[in-house]
């Protein structure tokens, strides 16, 4: 009798922990932020900082680091506004080499892939 | 047995205390960390003049500051002293001096990074002054050179202005800008088949006028403006509606070697470069004329030698026709204006890649309506003057010259 | 209030399960009474609990036996009273929803107002033991002068058990159910006294993107609960309780469409087990306890809205709090005396994952209790209690960002802490008196209480519990 107790108590345990919530602490996504010229234009480098916005918590993260047109940065899964301006060579149609100061932004982008996340930003030139 | 099961509880309960305390790992200490404020890629001669920096440690609220960076290529390098690891936020401003497109110019900046990891994997960092826009330069924002009338409404010549703005976000500096005036009318009767065409690579002169200075001499700030006046006097004095050029930055002096027939004021001259006349300059009152401001890449007399090219023509009486005139090469060239009358506009005097278009001065050869009035840059909503090298869209003519009081 | 103290000494805390409650009381009462609770902190340990509070209480409880194997009880009480000076805090029952509250930095007095109604049956037969038991709270929170707050709370919890007498012991199992609700607005009268009301995420962080003109948010709350008992019949034996709670509280925003913005997760599990022995002099007992309260707070990262609808991205644990209270204790009672050592380590800790806070800290501590209950002459009974205890800090931790943060945010966080890692002295003692003349048809009784404790800050508090009443 007193083992079918101690059964049944642990039968009603298990149970118990079994519904307990599961934590969701994957909370880091690796994003890359590629900047987009468009067809026409190669781009060797881009000297410019980023500023990444957190949507939700307005927490920014900057970097500087780009490898060609791109950068890699982890951040907080969310959704962010993505500001860099600065200056890139390029390569045109005609094969010249261009240096030029540009603007990308964005004002709503998703960065929610559990390992790795990307967004596309277009260039607009300021001169 | 009572007392055993109490101590053992108590034994039980004591041991949870050990259980629960953590030791923390001591943090890493960044040594010799490093933080590379990266010039911009589209300026050269960059000079460090002054700088402030300070990084700040997100979880204690520390300020650390900067000691001053030293050069290491086209950059600056600051080594920090020993950090503990964790996340930073970067701040750093200053001023910096460079010369871009030829033109010397200086700027502050102001720069920051969140949220920078400094630890045992990362130790270095990259701020990069790249966010001031050094575009736009100089441009010519206003030619005023078709006279006044006296109130005996006879045409009064010597009151001819150039107004010069710095439109760009940076302090420039106007040593050895040039004021140009094309050799050639825009009129169809100014155009001669001269060879060589010297148009496509560079603008066929008839006067150039240098500022002079050191190289550091005449700062403008961003937004302002100087005034090179033909003549720097008070002309109401001669004739009541003209304008009051004492304030005038620049003037335009020909001293024809001590034998001058010109007047020198009090206002600094402009350097004599080259000019088709040795007594009196007189830009065009017919407003059919290009003007250009260039920058200066050589000095005088290196630039007589090299750039003295006289195209000629052979014209129908069989006669060669000369054009004493030097050349100012089209890639030293800052900003340029085409001028022409409206019912006669026969050939671009200078290449169309400066100005693609021409401002209508005067509505043809008998109008004189146009005295008394200037051609005006216009301006954007955010105050700074239009340049998309098309005078047709960015300049207005028959403007109130700014001068006139 | 005086069966409640006893049987808290007697068994394990005022049992959870209806079932076993044929057996909870020796006889049956009808206890009509009015009480009144003050407290006072020369400086507010919590900033969100304020510094002190005036609760007075009329209440009628009531505990009968319809038959030999049945009884019936029941509760029902309103009282009307005052919160002072809490800060950081504009909902009801903070302890229940910390973090996720709807705060400022000004706040002030608020008042309260409940109504409570309980009720249960348990029946026996045989070996056999049932019972079930609703209860019903409802509470209004609110204040007069800006920011005006204002939170309205329903809180419905149903039970039911079983229990079966196994040789010498009495098992038995329950499960409740639990529906809460909880509107809370903050409005202001004054135009030039808006401000922004932030949504509090713990740790001194809140939802920065609906923090501001986000005034108007409810909380919806669902939990599921489980306790197994095991007590002896009579005289000597072991004793155990286990008892396991999971609840949630969603809180949701008015204003945007009732978005959820976080979802508060709250899982409590409490063991005690030990050895009574009782004799007709008195009694014996060695008893462990251990309790694990885990909180997790989920924020639901919301994407761009397309209309009225806001997409939710994911859902982030961002804010854990673990609290692990052990104890051990000893207790001995000989004819009027009882006396209590106990001695227990609490250890609690709150991370928040990015951008990393913590705040941890654990406390040793032991107190002794004497209570001595006494009939004096046929009418007049007595019941004198005493407690003194100390809780002495051992490990104390902050971690924050604190170039990140506000100067208020960061004075609360760090006001807090001062508290959280102090030492605490304590001092308590009280008195009931239960007055019945043969000739009365009711009884009367009157209760006086004080509680003190002293902070190593420098700081004290001090409570203060008055209640009179008549039985029957």
């Amino acid at each position: 009798m007193r083992q079918k107790t101690i059964y049944f108590a642990l039968f009603v345990l298990t149970l118990l922990s079994a519904a307990c919530h599961q934590d969701n602490d994957d909370y880091m996504t690796q994003a890359t932020l590629r900047l987009d010229g468009g067809d026409t234009l190669t781009i060797e480098r881009v000297q410019a900082m980023a500023h990444i916005t957190n949507l939700n918590t307005r927490h920014v993260v900057s970097t500087a680091d780009f490898t060609g047109a791109e950068t890699r940065i982890e951040l907080l899964r969310g959704a962010y506004q993505v500001h860099v301006e600065g200056l890139l060579s390029y390569y045109g149609q005609d094969g010249a080499r261009r240096v030029r100061s540009f603007r990308a932004v964005s004002d709503y982008v998703e960065l929610v892939g559990s390992d790795t996340s990307k967004a596309d930003l277009n260039i607009i030139f300021l001169d | 047995m009572k007392k055993n099961l109490f101590l053992s509880m108590m034994l039980l309960a004591a041991s949870t205390v050990f259980t629960a305390c953590s030791s923390d790992d001591d943090p890493f200490v960044v040594e010799n960390g490093t933080v590379t404020i990266e010039m911009p890629i589209n300026v050269s001669q960059v000079v460090l003049n002054s700088f402030e920096g300070t990084v700040t440690n997100v979880q204690s609220g520390e300020v650390t500051r900067l000691a001053s960076p030293v050069k290491s290529g086209e950059n600056y390098v600051v080594t920090i002293p020993s950090l503990t690891e964790g996340k930073y936020n970067i701040a750093a401003k200053g001023n910096i001096s460079f010369v871009k497109d030829g033109v010397a110019g200086s700027t502050d900046f102001e720069v920051s990074s969140s949220d920078v990891a400094l630890n045992e994997q990362q130790t270095a960092v990259k701020l990069v002054v790249s966010s001031f826009k050094a575009e736009g330069g100089f441009v010519i924002s206003e030619i005023c050179t078709t006279g006044t009338l006296t109130p005996q409404n006879k045409n009064y010549n010597n009151d001819a202005y150039f107004i010069i703005t710095n439109n760009s976000d940076v302090v420039l500096y106007a040593d050895s800008i040039v004021l140009v005036e094309s050799q050639f009318q825009s009129g169809s009767s100014g155009q001669q088949p001269w060879s060589p065409d010297v148009r496509p690579y560079a603008i066929p002169a008839g006067a150039v006028f240098m500022i002079p200075g050191n190289g550091k001499s005449h700062p403008v700030q961003p937004g302002q403006s100087f005034v090179i006046a033909n003549n720097a006097m008070d002309h109401r004095t001669a004739n009541e509606n003209s304008y009051d050029l004492t304030g005038a930055d620049f003037e335009v002096y020909l001293d024809n070697g001590g034998n001058s027939m010109d007047t020198d004021y009090d206002t600094p001259n402009l350097e004599y470069i080259w000019c088709y006349t040795q007594t009196i300059w007189l830009p065009s009152v017919q407003q059919n004329r290009s003007y250009a401001i260039a920058r200066m890449k050589e000095n005088k007399e290196t630039f007589l030698a090299n750039h003295s090219e006289t195209p000629t023509y052979t014209a129908s009486t069989g006669k060669l026709m000369e054009s004493k005139q030097v050349q100012i090469p089209n890639e030293w060239v800052l900003d340029a204006v085409n001028l022409g009358t409206e019912d006669d506009f026969g050939w671009f005097v200078i290449s169309e890649t400066l100005d693609a278009g021409w401002v209508a001065g005067r509505a043809n050869s008998k109008d004189t309506t146009q005295r008394g009035t200037a051609v005006k840059r216009k301006k954007d909503s955010a105050g700074k003057y239009i340049d998309t090298n098309n005078s047709t869209n960015d300049m207005e003519a028959r403007q109130v010259p700014s001068l006139k009081k | 209030m005086n069966n409640i103290i006893y049987t808290a000494l007697l068994l394990l805390g005022p049992t959870e399960n209806p079932a076993l409650m044929t057996q909870a009381y020796q006889k049956p009462f009808t206890e009509l009474s009015l009480t009144c609770d003050y407290r006072h902190q020369s400086d507010a340990f919590r900033l969100e609990q304020g510094t002190g509070s005036l609760l007075p209480e009329v209440s009628v409880e009531s505990y009968i036996r319809l038959t030999p194997s049945s009884v019936v009880w029941g509760e029902a009480a309103y009282g009307n009273g005052k919160h002072y000076d809490k800060r950081f805090n504009n909902v009801a029952d903070f302890d229940l929803l910390y973090p996720d509250v709807i705060a400022d930095s000004l706040g002030g007095d608020t008042r309260r107002e409940r109504y409570l109604f309980s009720g249960g049956y348990a029946t026996e037969n045989g070996d056999w033991r049932l019972g079930g038991e609703l209860k019903f709270r409802a509470e209004q929170e609110y204040r007069t002068v800006d920011p005006r707050m204002r939170s309205i709370v329903s809180d419905l919890t149903l039970r039911a058990g079983a229990g079966r007498t196994i040789g010498r012991y009495l098992t038995g199992v329950s499960a409740e159910g639990n529906i809460y609700r909880q509107t809370a607005d903050v409005d202001f009268y004054g135009e030039a006294n808006s401000m922004g009301e932030l949504q509090m995420t713990g740790l001194g962080t809140s939802y920065v993107r609906f923090s501001g003109s986000n005034r108007d948010i409810f909380y919806e709350g669902k939990g599921v609960g489980a306790t197994l008992d095991v007590q002896p019949l009579s005289g000597s034996g072991w004793l155990a309780h286990l008892s396991h709670a999971l609840h949630q509280y969603e809180r949701l925003s008015d204003e945007y469409n009732s978005l959820p913005l976080t979802t508060l997760y709250r899982q409590q599990t409490a063991l005690t087990a030990g050895y009574r022995s009782q004799t007709a002099a008195g009694e014996r007992a060695l008893l462990l306890q251990a309790a694990y309260d885990k909180r997790a707070s989920d924020e639901h990262v919301v994407g761009s809205a397309s209309g009225q609808d806001y997409p939710i991205l994911a859902h982030l644990t961002m804010y854990r709090q673990q609290r692990w209270d052990v104890s051990a204790a000893a207790r001995y009672g000989h004819r009027a005396w009882h006396l209590q050592l106990r001695a227990g380590l609490l250890s609690h800790r709150e991370t928040y994952a990015y951008v990393e806070r913590e705040l941890s800290y654990a406390r040793l501590y032991g107190e002794l209790t004497a209570q001595w209950q006494k009939a004096v002459g046929r009418d007049l009974t007595l019941n004198v209690y005493g407690k003194g205890g100390y809780a002495g800090r051992i490990s104390d931790k902050l971690l924050m960002p604190y170039a990140n943060m506000t100067a208020s945010i960061r004075d609360y966080v760090n006001h807090n802490y001062r508290y959280q890692k102090a030492s605490y002295a304590s001092a308590q003692t009280g008195v009931r008196a239960d007055y019945r003349p043969q000739s009365w048809p009711v009884g009367v009784f009157g209760q006086a209480a004080t509680a003190w404790q002293f902070c190593s800050e420098g700081e004290h508090e001090a409570n203060l519990h008055l209640s009179v009443g008549i039985t029957f």
